[in-house]
């Protein structure tokens, strides 16, 4: 109560040192003197001010200069790079192994085993069962976790600076000593079938599960999807194979927070190095493969039937450039314009005019193996044609006739501006160079970024648009209630100009019931 | 024990009764502007559901000085992130985090809404905003499993005429319904100076950031703050049952709620570390018995709601394929049972005080999460500076007071809704599209 009342004072002071501060005006603002008085609708006793300087936006202080944290780099005995973003604003450290391997390599026929061995991990090790794992997290209010997605694997902490050294022990504890349970297996392939079922119920998730499917293609490592078969067939055997495909060369370790080289050295280089020996005691590295560019399923409009759906989940696409292409700035830029945010062309469309749905959106998407493009958005079932055909005409509008002038200032200046966020916590900052690492990016990479972004200009986003964006052949995913839309679906790729593959509908899982149209 | 580190802030009045609190942090170029108004969905009128949040929607149509639909755009054009409104039962608020040299853009945008949004107001914002937010409804509840669910659960507690019956999202008819004249009548009697709170988080100077608020919000004019009457609490004579059909969900659930005490309200903090000691995954009690011991469940949780008026204590028990809630439910029983009966284990207890120490240290790493907390406890204590507090509160609770709490809340009646997965039937409560 104090603290505020000083504080009150304090702002009284203030108070009169802006009435004496400078009023920016423009041509058509009336004086402060003339606008006294004109407050209108809040109450015929209240005057609401009218002053000069809120007629046009503030001038902003002097750009701060962007100075891009640069990350300590060094190598653990066993070859591990690691990457230190070393900051002590709040007394906590947060810590990944990334092994550069994932479901790319999972055996056909087993789609799925890299990501259920790295979570049978987190069912605890030899001498913790599940809830003592848990409850050992717990105690020492730490996270402790392990992952598998596409192309990368690995384990993870997190904890207050104080728990480090133990956390990271039950980190390493995970994998030197895994518990590898079969019960603990048959839990989690239990749950991950019927997380199966359950995505396959509703629109939303079955979009998202069969739209990779359709632009990578059924056959391809991104593309293929995980079946109830699949899970089980997954052993505690075939996991102990999949983890002796993860090793520590050519592995990274991102850790930021409050500690320094010589803590981590200190926890790892002798632990890590004696968990991935091979045979010969040289450390293991990552067994991975190089997937083939996108090979899209054949079909131009995909339909799935879910009855009574309240809103279609709408996927329009097409592959996309690799994410190290020399153009990747302008192409960033080009699809800011058309769908990024909620000033984009498609949000402003489908949201803020016609009001189809809550949102809208347009981005390419990258692996590292190449990219995707995709609009996506989730619309009322009655204006799921109309939403396809506003989505697709804002694609070849922005295609044929480029971005104005005030987008390209927008997107550009936003993106300069709002580097230092990218940059703001120690999370952040470790999170964007693991990002740079996975690309096989430099780590000066911003300072590239930065003058491209500055350079980029109307004719190259055109360009980009051109080269990337397509005005035909699309891939099309739609899930929604066939009995409301899809007479209107097949009216919408009967005349080809969206793709000359037609019409097909699918099941849940993708496969074919009615070719053609 | 942590140490759990304090945010610096200053707090004061402006002569309209606008609040600041101001945090300074200039190891970054960046602030969080984050303006909380103090009126929710709590504060609705009957047969106005859902109207804070379309008010909310409509905050960010334009106002006189900026410029019709402007608000993303030129926050976009500034570097801007995190750019968002929410509404909860409580409170609404508006924030963004712009590059320091950006503070004043931040903050024009944020006083004229505050002072000249209905120059601009139009029906046709109004028409587009009412679709974009039954849109919202339909994404968010209408076509996703389990949403019907949260509609069930508010209705079998909350009598009608309670604002808390049909949640902050509102029924698609009173979002229908919603007219330009309520739009002003809401923005008269709430939006006003007095009932709102400024936050300033991050890289300016404590002289310069009372200069701008001044600037931008000082000449207002003083109003005063709008006042409401709490509605009575939920009360349960006996135990409501309800069974429902959800055409997107594959797996029954078992959902158990009890009237509880308002956020920070004589007995919460019990209830919170109950919630954990429940439902915590691996070790939580149910959640051992059911998913790991029985394999009767594929998922347990257990959370406190507190609101403004009042709270809800939830469990939740996702059964798995080819169990039963006749199997489930006599073991949930037996632990609620256990736990108003015996005090829990300090282990137990010192293990829920350290995880939520722990978060409180991890929230204070973003700029606008320091906003928010400074924010949140602020508005239901008066004192921005509460969260040391509330760790003493936490610590200073004992086994035998969670008890007792668990006891008067968990042993009075409860709601059960029980979901049933419907595969053929699916559908949702959306009223059917009007053609066109």
């Amino acid at each position: 109560m104090k603290r505020l009342r000083i504080a009150c004072v304090a702002a009284l002071i203030a108070a009169s040192v802006s009435v004496a501060c400078k009023k920016e005006r423009a041509t058509e603002a009336p004086t402060q003197n003339e606008a006294a008085g004109a407050g209108g609708e809040r109450g015929t006793i209240m005057v609401w001010p009218d002053e000069g300087f809120r007629y046009q936006a503030p001038k902003p202080g002097p750009t701060p200069k962007v100075t891009v944290p640069e990350p300590t780099l060094f190598k653990l005995d066993c070859g591990v790079t690691v990457y230190l973003v070393p900051r002590k604003t709040i007394p906590t450290v947060s810590l990944s192994l990334v092994f550069p391997t994932g479901s790319v390599i999972d055996p056909k026929g087993q789609r799925g085993l890299a990501s259920a061995c790295m979570d049978l991990l987190e069912q605890g090790t030899q001498s913790l069962d599940k809830p003592a794992f848990e409850a050992r997290k717990a105690d020492l209010a730490a996270g402790v976790s392990a992952w598998a997605n596409a192309e990368t694997s690995g384990v993870a902490m997190s904890s207050l600076h104080r728990n480090f050294g133990e956390a990271a022990d039950l980190m390493l504890e995970m994998l030197e000593r895994p518990g590898l349970r079969e019960r603990d297996l048959q839990r989690l392939i239990s749950r991950r079938k019927s997380n199966l079922e359950q995505n396959k119920a509703a629109p939303g998730a079955l979009g998202g599960r069969l739209w990779r499917s359709i632009l990578w293609g059924p056959e391809h490592p991104y593309g293929q999807l995980t079946t109830k078969a699949q899970y089980e067939a997954i052993t505690v055997e075939g996991c102990r194979g999949w983890l002796n495909k993860i090793g520590t060369r050519g592995a990274s370790m991102f850790v930021a927070g409050a500690t320094t080289e010589a803590e981590i050295r200190t926890i790892f280089d002798a632990r890590l190095g004696a968990w991935a020996n091979d045979r010969s005691g040289r450390p293991r590295a990552s067994v991975t493969s190089t997937p083939p560019p996108p090979a899209p399923r054949k079909g131009t409009l995909f339909f799935v039937d879910v009855p009574g759906a309240a809103q279609s989940q709408i996927y329009v696409g097409h592959p996309g450039p690799r994410r190290d292409a020399a153009d990747y700035e302008a192409t960033m830029l080009m699809a800011q314009v058309l769908g990024g945010g909620f000033s984009s062309r498609i949000n402003m469309n489908i949201r803020e005019d016609k009001g189809y749905a809550y949102g809208a959106r347009a981005r390419f998407s990258y692996r590292r193996s190449g990219g995707t493009f995709a609009a996506s958005s989730s619309v009322r079932s009655d204006a799921t044609a109309a939403a396809v055909t506003e989505m697709v005409s804002e694609i070849r509008t922005l295609r044929a006739e480029g971005v104005k002038p005030d987008e390209l200032a927008r997107e550009r200046e936003g993106t300069l501006l709002a580097l230092p966020a990218r940059f703001s916590t120690a999370s952040r900052v470790r999170s964007t160079y693991s990002n740079l690492v996975f690309f096989g990016l430099p780590l000066d990479y911003y300072d590239g970024f930065q003058k491209r972004v500055a350079a980029a200009d109307e004719s190259d986003l055109k360009r980009a648009a051109d080269k990337y964006l397509r005005d035909g052949a699309y891939e099309i995913l739609i899930v929604g209630d066939g009995a409301t839309i899809r007479d209107s679906l097949r009216a919408l790729v009967a005349d080809g100009t969206l793709g000359e593959e037609g019409f097909v509908e699918l099941d849940a899982d993708g496969n074919v019931l009615s070719p053609g149209v | 024990m942590t140490e759990v580190p304090r945010i610096e802030y200053e707090r004061y009045r402006l002569r309209n009764g606008m609040e600041v609190i101001l945090h300074t942090d200039r190891t970054v170029p960046l602030v969080a502007v984050d303006l909380w108004y103090h009126v929710g969905s709590g504060n609705e009128s009957p047969g106005k559901s859902g109207f804070a949040h379309l008010f909310e929607h409509m905050m960010f149509q334009g106002a006189k000085h900026i410029g019709a639909d402007v608000h993303f755009d030129m926050l976009r054009k500034v570097g801007a992130s995190s750019v968002n409104g929410t509404t909860n039962p409580d409170r609404t608020n508006y924030f963004e985090v712009v590059p320091s040299h950006h503070i004043e853009t931040a903050l024009w945008l944020e006083s004229d809404r505050m002072g000249y949004l209905l120059d601009l107001l139009g029906e046709k914002s109004l028409n587009n905003q009412r679709d974009v937010v039954r849109n919202e409804r339909r994404q968010r509840y209408d076509n996703v499993p389990y949403g019907k669910e949260r509609f069930a659960v508010a209705a079998a507690l909350y009598p009608e005429g309670h604002p808390y019956r049909y949640l902050t999202i509102g029924r698609h008819e009173d979002i229908e319904g919603a007219t330009l004249a309520d739009v002003r009548e809401f923005f008269v009697k709430w939006y006003v100076p007095s009932n709102a709170t400024l936050t300033l988080a991050g890289d300016f100077d404590l002289d310069e950031g009372r200069r701008l608020a001044e600037k931008w919000f000082g000449s207002f004019p003083e109003m005063p703050r709008p006042t409401t009457t709490p509605p009575a609490p939920p009360q349960l004579t006996q135990t409501k049952r309800e069974v429902i059909d959800d055409g997107f969900a594959r797996l029954t659930r078992l959902h158990y709620v009890w009237p509880s005490p308002k956020n920070l309200g004589e007995g919460e903090a019990e209830l919170e570390i109950l919630a954990q000691i429940l439902g915590s995954n691996g070790w939580g009690r149910l959640h051992r018995l059911l998913v790991i011991d029985e394999e009767l469940a594929q998922g347990v949780s257990a959370y406190q709601i507190g609101r403004g008026f009042s709270g809800e204590m939830h469990v939740v028990v996702s059964i798995k394929p080819g169990r039963t809630v006749e199997q489930v439910e006599p073991l949930v029983e037996r632990v609620l049972q256990e736990i108003q009966r015996e005090p829990i284990t300090t282990t137990e207890l010192n293990r829920v005080l350290n995880r939520s120490e722990s978060s409180f240290v991890w929230g204070l790493e973003e700029l606008l999460s320091r906003a928010e907390r400074l924010q949140y406890f602020n508005h239901y204590t008066g004192d921005p500076g509460y969260a040391s507090e509330y760790i003493e509160t936490l610590r200073s609770r004992t086994p035998e007071g969670i008890r007792d709490v668990a006891a008067r809340v968990l042993g009075k009646p409860r709601v059960e809704i029980v979901t049933r997965p419907a595969p053929k039937v699916a559908g949702s409560d959306a009223p059917k599209q009007a053609a066109g």
